[in-house]
């Protein structure tokens, strides 16, 4: 089955503007949240100023590497050093809670959910978009993979995998469709296969997959880092004959891309 | 679409909890009415708060019973939430007769829903690198090896999609249902599907935060209900195509016949009041089960005892048309506490069990059933025949997530 890819966004944290309109419902969101919610209003903006996004037949799937690890953080200071936790930080460091402030934002009640891998979390949360609307469940669903790290954890790269250079925090998101839309010539994905095992620790953190398409292959070093490159691509409208492979350690991801 | 898949069969199931370290354990102290709780103190909350929590005391004989530290190795350090993983997945092994060699010729999908087992909470790491220090890196090395799905796979020396569903206390019933879409898109052979997670000093803080934590044991559906109580524990189902299971004979103890997902688009931690994503989940679990409210026996709710959720789960049953006379509804929260990743699957297991045995216990710690509540409820001294096999089970979440699975017990 294809499905259709009506839109791409990504957006670096430092590039991270939110909207006058979303200010309000994200004044007390941590960076995540903010991330989030802004890369989904981005793809969604289209229909959404035609009316045409039906947040019933439409869901949401939300993948990282390291979530929320941040807030969880400023949740357990709080824990370590027996002040009252703030409710608000908790219910901000829960895995899924960009998804839901996504759903409530943009009123999708479909589906929301947020999964976790340290491999390949974008193309983890891409095939259950996928899976979703080849079962009939939803009509459209918005992908996004969030990362924002922590402190704890950059530290821990520059001891464990030094001379790496740093992730940037950011967000990518794709809209998918089951019935083209009027988008600028969207591309298609025809399928996805991914085979994922547990990476070395050291190895993840030095972090290095390879994104071969068309017999040419392009090194990233970001979590984010493949996802933004297909997105890149796409807003190019460049072509991409034949499958898409991108490996890292010991996972691999096939996609099946053709323009539309 | 596949319109010819027949619904996945449950070869095998397991589940720990403080309840019981296996399903048999916990279906027989249940049907006792053993609440198995401790009042923990300073170590889990707060200055000045004590409450309950449900700490599972057999995981060193579940390791023990299935020699789950060979299989780890003596060096690699896993979490407990792994630890309670396993113990659920090989007693739903050795259930459905799968060996560990069975399973290597096959492509088994994994996927699992974990709240607490996913995040890197290690506070003496922590606490030494916030005051500068330069500790050792052995509890990174054992958050990086810990995503559950692909650490599982590896322990049992497996391979298939993986996949951790984070999706808060709905996780477990997401990761059944997924591993449903899986077997019927043709992943994976064999799924095994649920959750697991352990309790966390973290939660039991952030909970007693949001005013959610019942001082006393939880009563759910209660008039005197004051809030949950944390626990920890893991249950899973083993899952097959009905093709796969007929070929090679093993047991059939039920099928996963629907799952449906919706959003409440209200409230990072409340529920909407009248359950709206509830409600479309429920509808959607049906309609992919091919079933209508009359069919259902037995709902096990999400029922955690806080005022919120009893309230607006039951306003969405009433909502939905099921008929008072022939669906019992419990919560089995009373029995295990909110295992929150953990409680999609231990639920789906405990329902599977009273779908096979045809009565159901009522909710644990439910003395008096709140007279507010739009459906009536099975307290804890009742028992009730179940008037069919089949039945479903509920999960609401933060963020508003609300999922349901549609169940039938092996057929009596």
């Amino acid at each position: 089955m294809s499905v259709s890819i009506e839109g791409v966004r990504y957006s670096s944290l430092k590039e991270n503007v939110v909207p006058a309109e979303l200010s309000r419902g994200l004044r007390r969101a941590d960076d995540y949240i903010r991330l989030a919610v802004v890369a989904a209003a981005r793809v969604l903006a289209g229909d959404r100023e035609k009316g045409a996004l039906d947040g019933e037949s439409c869901g949401l799937v939300v993948g990282s590497c390291f979530s929320t690890m941040q807030t969880n953080f400023e949740v357990l200071d709080d824990v370590v050093s027996g002040e009252q936790t703030s409710p608000t930080l908790f219910s901000h460091s829960v895995f899924n809670s960009a998804a839901g402030y996504i759903a409530s934002t943009m009123q999708i009640t479909g589906a929301a959910l947020a999964v976790v891998d340290f491999s390949f979390p974008f193309f983890k949360a891409l095939q259950e978009g996928y899976l979703a609307l080849e079962s009939g469940r939803l009509e459209s669903c918005v992908v996004l993979q969030v990362e924002t790290y922590s402190e704890l954890l950059a530290d821990g790269r520059s001891k464990l995998a030094s001379g790496c250079s740093d992730w940037q925090p950011g967000a990518v998101c794709w809209y998918l469709k089951k019935e083209r839309g009027s988008g600028n010539r969207p591309y298609l994905l025809d399928g996805l296969e991914l085979q994922t095992t547990l990476a070395d620790p050291v190895r993840m953190l030095a972090r290095e997959e390879t994104v071969t398409i068309d017999s040419t292959t392009h090194v990233v070093s970001d979590p984010l880092g493949s996802a933004i490159f297909l997105s890149q691509l796409m807003e190019k409208q460049e072509p991409m004959n034949g499958p898409v492979r991108l490996e890292s350690d010991c996972s691999r991801v096939e996609l099946f891309i053709t323009p539309g | 679409m596949k319109n010819n898949f027949k619904p996945p069969v449950i070869t095998g199931y397991g589940s720990i909890t403080a309840l019981g370290g296996s399903s048999d354990l916990a279906s027989g102290n249940m049907a006792r009415g053993l609440v198995n709780n401790v009042v923990m103190q300073e170590r889990f909350f707060p200055h000045g708060f004590a409450a309950p929590c449900f700490q599972v005391d057999s995981l060193a004989a579940g390791i023990a019973r299935y020699g789950i530290d060979s299989l780890i190795g003596p060096e690699k350090a896993v979490n407990r939430t792994i630890r309670l993983g396993l113990v659920a997945i090989l007693e739903g092994l050795e259930r459905s007769g799968l060996s560990l060699q069975d399973l290597r010729n096959k492509r088994v999908g994994v996927a699992l829903g974990t709240t607490v087992g996913c995040t890197f909470h290690n506070e003496e790491y922590y606490t030494r690198w916030r005051d500068g220090e330069n500790p050792e890196p052995q509890p990174l090395y054992t958050y990086l090896t810990s995503n559950l799905a692909e650490r599982i796979q590896a322990i049992l020396g497996v391979s298939g999609p993986s996949l951790v569903i984070t999706n808060a206390c709905a996780s477990g019933t997401d990761a059944i249902g997924i591993a449903k879409t899986w077997l019927q898109y043709d992943k994976c052979d064999i799924a095994i599907a649920g959750g697991a997670d352990e309790l966390s000093r973290v939660a039991c803080h952030g909970f007693k935060s949001l005013m959610l934590y019942s001082g006393k044991s939880c009563t759910p559906f209660d008039v005197n209900r004051e809030g949950l109580n944390l626990g920890e524990g893991a249950g899973v189902l083993i899952m097959e195509r009905q093709e796969e299971n007929d070929r090679a004979g093993r047991p059939c103890w039920g099928r996963v016949c629907g799952y449906g997902i919706g959003g409440d688009a209200h409230h990072p931690t409340a529920p909407h009041p009248e359950g709206r994503g509830l409600q479309r989940a429920v509808r959607d679990a049906l309609k992919d089960s091919g079933r209508d409210a009359n069919d259902i026996a037995l709902i096990n709710a999400h029922g955690t005892g806080t005022p919120a959720n009893d309230r607006a789960e039951t306003h969405a049953i009433s909502a939905l048309g099921f008929n008072q006379a022939r669906t019992a509804v419990v919560s089995t929260k009373g029995y295990t506490g909110h295992t929150l990743g953990a409680a999609g699957g231990v639920e789906a297991v405990y329902a599977l069990i009273a779908l096979n045995t045809g009565e159901v216990s009522g909710s644990g710690g439910c003395n008096e059933v709140d007279p507010a509540l739009e459906f009536p409820v099975l307290k804890m001294s009742e028992k009730k025949g179940l008037c069919s096999n089949i039945g479903m089970s509920l999960s609401l979440a933060f963020g508003g997530s609300n999922s349901a699975l549609v169940l039938e017990g092996r057929r009596r």
